[in-house]
């Protein structure tokens, strides 16, 4: 196992290298850049060569990127181009919005997906099934924007319980404002999200409801409900886990709309506003830090397979299925 | 361990199994509206979309001759969702087309190529999975400027990544089932492997998810055309009409409904569609759905003589049967059955495959599946089994009946400890727990002949052979000592040798516990070495029963004599068992033309 | 020489204001509501002195630099409130000049000396007085070669500043220059403290205006707390929380909700949580916002005036205005209304599809297909209009969307479009049609003179005139054309007074605003 972790870091760090220089590549093609955005449409082009001789961006990209990669490892991202604050300052700052946005949402759809999910399963023929299958297709199917706008509208508009946008500005100085912004853009995010979560728990309960072990269970003398939560359970887990990596990355994306529809001061809308500004090296931030959330939740999911499924240790790999 | 289906065979089964299936169906109508909405749009709408109409903004539906309204620039909101449907069938086609031109080739790679090459293929699709689709479509919009194939190309790459993840792994299980394995070594080239074996068999995984990538496509759409990258005029999708519209959600909320609905429905549509692609592709749901078990026999109908009831006194039978019918989905599968063992007997129940014995046999434990209609009664030591809720019939199952199975390849938990299995029915009738369980386990695995118990509790499954496993099962089965033990064809799917010995060790362990047995099998050979007495079942009901002697050479039905024959005629002589056992060897063809039809569960 | 030019996020910022407003009865009608008047503030008693003012914006400056960073955003925060020059514009009065850190100037009879005297009494943030070298010295910040500073040129006629001593500056041109007072108010006027590090202004201000800079919560909110020792009025609350928000709906419920006190930029066409609503006042105001179709005068078949003519007179103004929801003017040609030399020019190529369409056949030109580049930032609507207009005279237009960067780069730099539309937010830029370079591809040598002439006139009137033959002349050669004025809808608070109602997206005077107690 030890081996197994050091070798799956490894590769974790090899991938964000990767994805370093993918990203770096990447932005560079968009047109114009942050000194574009500096001098706006004030500067004439000997103003905006010296803007860019200033921002270091006249350097050869090897030379910006080696640059911006060689300060990473001590966990400094950078500078914004526009007004020279600290990448990682203002990430931090953003993720106590992001974060608590993303992992409520991924908490709350996996609280109602999970039990659901099952229950649509094991009831497959039954009504209360069916309401729980058209319901969570209604929920992957509806865009998250208007789940959001309405919403807004009912419970900050019409019956004004909660705040209808915005985070405070003291962020979370008074931690009751702060999660009172925080409930709509988190319901709206595990709506949609838990809807897709729901499929894939029924689908891989469905899945081990069909297999002879449960029976096995049940011949032994488990209820139906006994052998499904004793032993399916377990088995269900690891086709679901193996969902979860790109769930998360499924959650930061929607993070973003969200972010706009709630107004709230994010890393997604940070990613948004920084692309247009072209302020690339906070960009670069931003999408290694969503992208070294998305492999290291892989690398999670990979760890707890494996502790799940014993299959997975052996070096030679079992048969696939039966 | 069922061969995968030939390739390219089943398509018409595929296309009636949608059209059976409910959601195929509103699936399948939801985009056949959508599709047909674009060669209507093309010819006609009522108004011209574009048009601006400054004197009749704001329509509600059904004013002015407007069937949906008008929006505020006074354009006819029915012509727009109906052109809209273009750019959405073109965005979810384009979007799965450049996912699967992607993700093929990648996962291609990543199963196939060579072995440093492929790693590196897996790692950089790891690293484009990670990577926010949605930078992608900003950069592609902003180097392209948006509309609906920077949005598609976006889409398509973060779901060809994602496709190449999936379609690696069905390559790799196709890869390595026996037939692409065979035709390797018969020297066919790579490429043709591909196209001829691995192609077809993953082609129904990645429809499903094709269909998967047009759902998210058009919601996808949506919210670039909330970001400002969508669709610019005079282009009109949905999701740039939704965004039009979506500031006047409360004074004018029908116009936020109209593009908002179609988006849902073509995305409900989709995944409907998708959804019954699976089901109808996967062969276990396929399953669910039992053919007439008729259809299949190909001996002559015989009548029914000679079914000799059982002339135990009711008093002292263990198991009594009576007058059992199951019917699923509508089909009856066991019609009218009567069985009954005394206690020690040993029973065995022969006929083809689905002639409706294993059912019986779950019917006994409790087991059938969902919907199956069960009358008649099954009496256990005098007790009415039917119509038990199951928490009490839990209390019967594994303590005074069990049952072991057919596959012991899937019949054990693979994440738990074989210990902790075997131990399961003692910690749940006897109470035992911790110490006293692992013992238990550890006896019990002793008993059934495994080698090295101490050891092996601790073992998982997968690190058995098939007999080990098979042996795992009888321990589970037998730990408790149960009155009656019904084992399914326990011996089929196991090597000759091994087959042997699990035969003996039943034998001995029933003997020496005084259990009953009720042993079903195809197998003539099989059933004589352990049968006191014979029951002979064919499309549902028993047509003949009787001491073995007097069954194998004196059968009154012309079934089972055709049955003896047949046996006689592959391998079978009765008095040479161990040549015998050759008719139980599962090799492909004796008996898989009818493997699919049965119902086990 | 090119004076002024639309601001970068003038465009930017202008993403609100240009939608209607609604009629009774939940219908969102075009129509003007709308005050062009708020109630007379209450007296300074009635005030809470204490009190914080929520102020909903829309566009986020990227630094908080006045001598870096382009854009309007960061001046609508800072100038008046935080910075002050010597002279400021008064917006409630047709941003007519006023002073601001001097008390008034004196110019000299050839018109090349301008003669400063300082306010006395002004100090900066960190209580040293302003004085006639800090100013000085500012100002050759500006002037000095290599200077990097947003609209540096503006200054360019000046020969030299001096300050003869503490509270006089003496500004001397090289040439006669109507537009320097202008260009003074403007953010090249700025008095910063003698030896600021410019490079340092975002994380360290020393401003001189009634407020100082309290804290940037990026991607929300900028904090502006009361200066208590400001030498003038002192501002009416204790703190100004300007709220981010960019989407014009959230921005509504956000004021519906009491979330903002202010909602500047206000979206017409969805007023009606606060018409007919007494907890609420809504202000109707002037901008110098000119939704301008740039049409490339350079590239054929557009360099062809016929073809340009035949564009103009396809759009229907008037309708675009109502659909847009009425919030704008009709605007015939390039000069606003509140800048010298406005006239209404709305009779030169009205709009009449079929003479368009008659038009281009004469000119030999037919299935005209043209590209629209327009900033992601404008409500979709404009490019359906523009659209649905176009076909009806035989011109297939297509409408590319894109980020305001990329606008920047491709079509204001590189040129490469037919048609543009941006909203030339920026007042007095009637320079950028007698600037050759200039990316609508316009010149005209007649043009070029008056536009020189207009600079060096001796007086207001001679100015005045010419620039009324400018904005006719460039309206005649159709050198762009000019959709609408728009003008800015400003949500107020019951219990709130004083609140900025015209030219909101480029200064924002938050002393006045009071907030009752």
């Amino acid at each position: 196992m030890t081996v197994f972790v050091a070798r799956r870091l490894a590769l974790l760090a090899l991938s964000l290298l990767g994805a370093s220089v993918l990203t770096f590549a990447l932005l560079r093609l968009l047109p114009g850049d942050a000194a574009t955005s500096v001098g706006g449409i004030t500067a004439d082009s000997a103003q905006l060569r010296a803007i860019r001789h200033d921002l270091g961006l006249d350097r050869p990209l090897l030379v910006q990127y080696w640059t911006w990669l060689t300060d990473v490892p001590t966990g400094d991202l950078g500078n914004s181009q526009l007004n020279g604050s600290s990448v990682t300052d203002e990430l931090g700052e953003k993720l106590r919005v992001t974060g608590p946005l993303v992992l409520g949402a991924l908490l709350l759809a996996l609280a109602f997906a999970v039990p659901l999910g099952m229950l649509a399963a094991v009831r497959r023929e039954r009504r209360d099934a069916t309401v729980i299958s058209v319901a969570s297709q209604l929920g992957i199917a509806l865009p998250t924007l208007w789940v959001g706008l309405l919403l807004i509208l009912l419970f900050a508009v019409q019956t004004p319980l909660l705040p209808a946008q915005g985070f405070p500005v003291d962020g979370w100085a008074d931690p009751g404002e702060a999660v009172r912004s925080l409930v709509l853009p988190t319901l709206t995010l595990a709506l949609s999200e838990g809807a897709v979560l729901l499929r894939f728990v029924r689908s891989a309960t469905l899945d081990v409801l069909h297999r002879d072990y449960l029976r096995t269970a049940r011949a032994a003398g488990r209820t139906r409900t006994g052998a499904l939560l004793r032993h399916g359970v377990r088995n269900a887990a690891g086709p679901v886990l193996s969902m979860l990596g790109v769930q998360v990355a499924a959650l930061l994306v929607g993070a973003i709309v969200v972010e706009k529809v709630f107004t709230l001061p994010g890393v997604g809308s940070m990613l948004v506003a920084d692309v247009g500004n072209r302020d690339l090296v906070k960009v670069q931030g931003e999408v290694m830090l969503l992208v070294a959330i998305v492999l290291f939740v892989g690398f999670l999911v990979d760890v707890a397979q494996r502790l799940i499924d014993p299959r997975l240790a052996d070096v030679r790999r079992p048969e696939v299925s039966a | 361990m069922k061969a995968l289906r030939a390739p390219g065979a089943p398509t018409r089964t595929v296309l009636r199994a949608l059209v059976r299936d409910r959601n195929g169906l509103i699936g399948g109508t939801l985009v056949a509206i959508l599709v047909g909405a674009v060669p209507l749009s093309l010819v006609w709408t009522p108004y011209d979309p574009t048009a601006v109409d400054p004197n009749a903004p704001w329509l509600l539906p059904f004013r002015g001759g407007h069937l949906l309204g008008t929006d505020m620039l006074g354009r006819d909101q029915f012509s727009l969702i109906l052109v809209g449907s273009r750019e959405t069938l073109l965005i979810a086609l384009a979007s799965a087309g450049i996912a699967a031109a992607l993700g093929l080739p990648l996962a291609l790679a990543a199963a196939l190529g060579p072995r440093r090459f492929a790693a590196g293929v897996v790692q950089l699709i790891d690293v484009a999975i990670a990577f926010p689709a949605l930078l992608t479509a900003m950069i592609l919009a902003a180097v392209f400027g948006g509309s609906v194939w920077t949005a598609a190309g976006a889409i398509g790459v973060a779901f060809g990544v994602h496709l190449a993840r999936i379609a690696r792994a069905e390559i790799e299980r196709v890869h390595g089932s026996d037939y692409v394995l065979a035709a390797t070594a018969s020297g066919s080239s790579t490429w043709r492997t591909v196209r001829r074996h691995i192609l077809p068999n993953i082609a129904p995984t990645l429809l499903v998810q094709l269909s998967l990538v047009m759902a998210v496509a058009s919601l996808t759409e949506a919210a670039l055309s909330y970001l400002g990258y969508g669709s610019p005029a005079p282009a009109v999708s949905w999701g740039r009409i939704l965004h039009d519209q979506q500031p006047y959600i409360s004074a004018r909320p029908l116009l936020v409904v109209w593009p908002g609905l179609a988006v849902a429905l073509s995305v409900l549509g989709f995944n409907l569609l998708g959804d019954a692609l699976r089901d109808a592709t996967d062969p276990r749901l396929r399953r669910r759905a039992p053919e007439a078990p008729t259809d299949t026999v190909d001996v002559e109908r015989t009548d029914e003589v000679g079914t000799s009831r059982a002339s135990l006194p009711a008093h002292a039978a263990l198991l009594r049967v009576t007058d059992l019918t199951i019917r699923i989905a509508g089909r009856t599968v066991v019609d009218g059955i009567d069985l009954t063992l005394a206690p020690g007997e040993r029973l065995g129940l022969i006929g083809e495959s689905g002639s409706g014995k294993s059912l019986t046999a779950l019917a006994v434990l409790g087991l059938l599946p969902e919907g199956a209609e069960v009358t008649g009664s099954i009496r256990l030591d005098g007790v009415e089994l039917l119509g038990k809720p199951e928490r009490e019939l839990a209390r019967v199952r594994g303590s005074r009946v069990a049952m072991v199975f057919q596959e012991p390849l899937t019949a054990l938990d693979p994440t738990m400890r074989i210990g902790r299995q075997i131990a399961e029915p003692l910690r749940l009738h006897r109470g035992m727990t911790g110490r006293q369980s692992d013992r238990a386990a550890i006896d019990l695995a002793a008993r059934v002949g495994l080698p090295d118990p101490a050891e092996l509790v601790r073992a998982w499954p997968h690190q058995l052979s098939g007999g080990q496993r098979q042996r795992v099962g009888i321990a589970i089965a037998l730990a408790c000592r149960p009155a009656l033990l019904i084992a399914d064809e326990p011996t089929t799917a196991l090597d000759v040798t091994v087959q042997r010995d699990i035969l003996a060790l039943l034998d001995e362990l029933a003997h020496e516990q005084g259990t009953a047995l009720l042993f079903i099998t195809h197998d003539l050979a099989v059933v004589s070495r352990v049968s006191d007495r014979i029951a002979v079942m064919r499309t549902g009901r028993v047509i003949e029963q009787g001491p073995l002697e007097r069954i194998l050479h004196d059968a009154d039905a012309d079934y089972t004599r055709a049955l003896l024959a047949a046996a006689r005629a592959t391998a079978f002589d009765a008095t040479a068992f161990d040549d015998a056992f050759g008719a139980g060897d599962p090799t492909p063809g004796v008996h898989t033309s009818t493997e699919t039809v049965e119902a086990p569960l | 020489m090119r004076r002024s030019a639309l601001r970068i996020a003038a465009a930017l910022a202008l993403a609100g204001p240009v939608l209607a407003a609604c009629g009774s009865g939940g219908t969102p009608t075009p129509g003007a509501t709308g005050a062009d008047t708020q109630p007379p503030a209450p007296a300074d008693s009635a005030l809470d002195p204490n009190a914080t003012a929520k102020v909903r914006l829309v566009l986020e400056p990227t630094s908080l630099n006045l001598t870096t960073t382009a854009g309007v955003a960061v001046e609508q925060v800072l100038l008046d409130n935080v910075y002050q020059g010597l002279l400021r514009v008064d917006t409630n009065a047709d941003n007519k000049i006023v002073p601001a850190l001097a008390t008034g100037f004196e110019t000299s009879a050839d018109g090349l000396t301008h003669t400063f005297h300082l306010t006395p009494g002004a100090t900066f943030h960190d209580g040293s007085p302003v004085t006639a070298e800090d100013a000085a010295w500012s100002l050759q910040q500006v002037l000095a070669p290599g200077s990097k500073q947003p609209n540096a040129k503006s200054l360019a006629t000046i020969a030299n500043v001096a300050a003869p001593d503490q509270a006089t500056v003496v500004i001397t041109l090289k040439q006669r220059d109507t537009n320097l007072t202008w260009a003074l108010t403007q953010r090249v006027g700025v008095v910063y403290k003698k030896g600021t590090d410019f490079t340092k202004l975002d994380a360290a201000e020393n401003g001189t205006g009634p407020f100082k800079l309290d804290g940037w919560q990026r991607g929300s909110a900028i904090t502006l707390v009361r200066n208590d020792a400001y030498q003038g009025a002192k501002a009416k609350v204790a703190k100004v929380v300007l709220s981010y928000i960019p989407d014009r709906n959230a921005a509504n419920n956000a004021q519906a909700t009491g979330q903002t006190d202010i909602e500047t930029a206000a979206e017409a066409t969805l007023l009606q949580p606060f018409t007919g609503n007494d907890k609420f006042t809504v202000l109707r105001g002037t901008t110098t916002d000119k939704y301008t179709l740039a049409i490339n005068n350079a590239k054929a078949p557009l360099n062809n005036p016929a073809v340009r003519h035949a564009i103009r007179r396809a759009i229907d103004k008037d309708a675009l205005i109502k659909t847009l929801g009425g919030a704008g003017v009709r605007l015939g040609g390039p000069i606003p209304t509140s800048d010298p030399g406005f006239q209404d020019l709305a009779a030169i190529d009205p709009h009449d599809a079929a003479a368009a369409r008659k038009t281009l056949a004469d000119a030999g030109v037919d299935n005209l297909k043209l590209t629209l580049k327009i900033p992601n930032i404008y409500p979709a609507a404009i490019g359906d209009v523009l659209v649905a207009d176009l076909k009806e005279a035989g011109i297939e237009l297509t409408v590319k969307q894109q980020e305001f960067t990329a606008w920047l780069s491709e079509v204001y730099t590189a040129r490469d479009y037919d048609l543009s539309l941006v909203n030339h937010a920026e007042p007095h830029d009637i320079a950028n049609f007698a600037t050759p370079g200039y990316y609508f591809g316009y010149d005209n040598a007649q043009v070029r003179d008056w536009y020189a002439q207009a600079v060096a006139a001796p007086d207001e009137r001679t100015r005045t005139d010419l620039l009324t033959r400018i904005g006719r002349r460039v309206t005649e050669d159709a050198a762009a054309d000019w959709l609408f004025q728009a003008q800015t809808l400003t949500v107020v608070r019951k219990g709130v007074s004083g609140a900025p109602q015209h030219h909101t997206s480029s200064r924002l005077d938050l002393a006045t605003i009071g907030i009752t107690k």
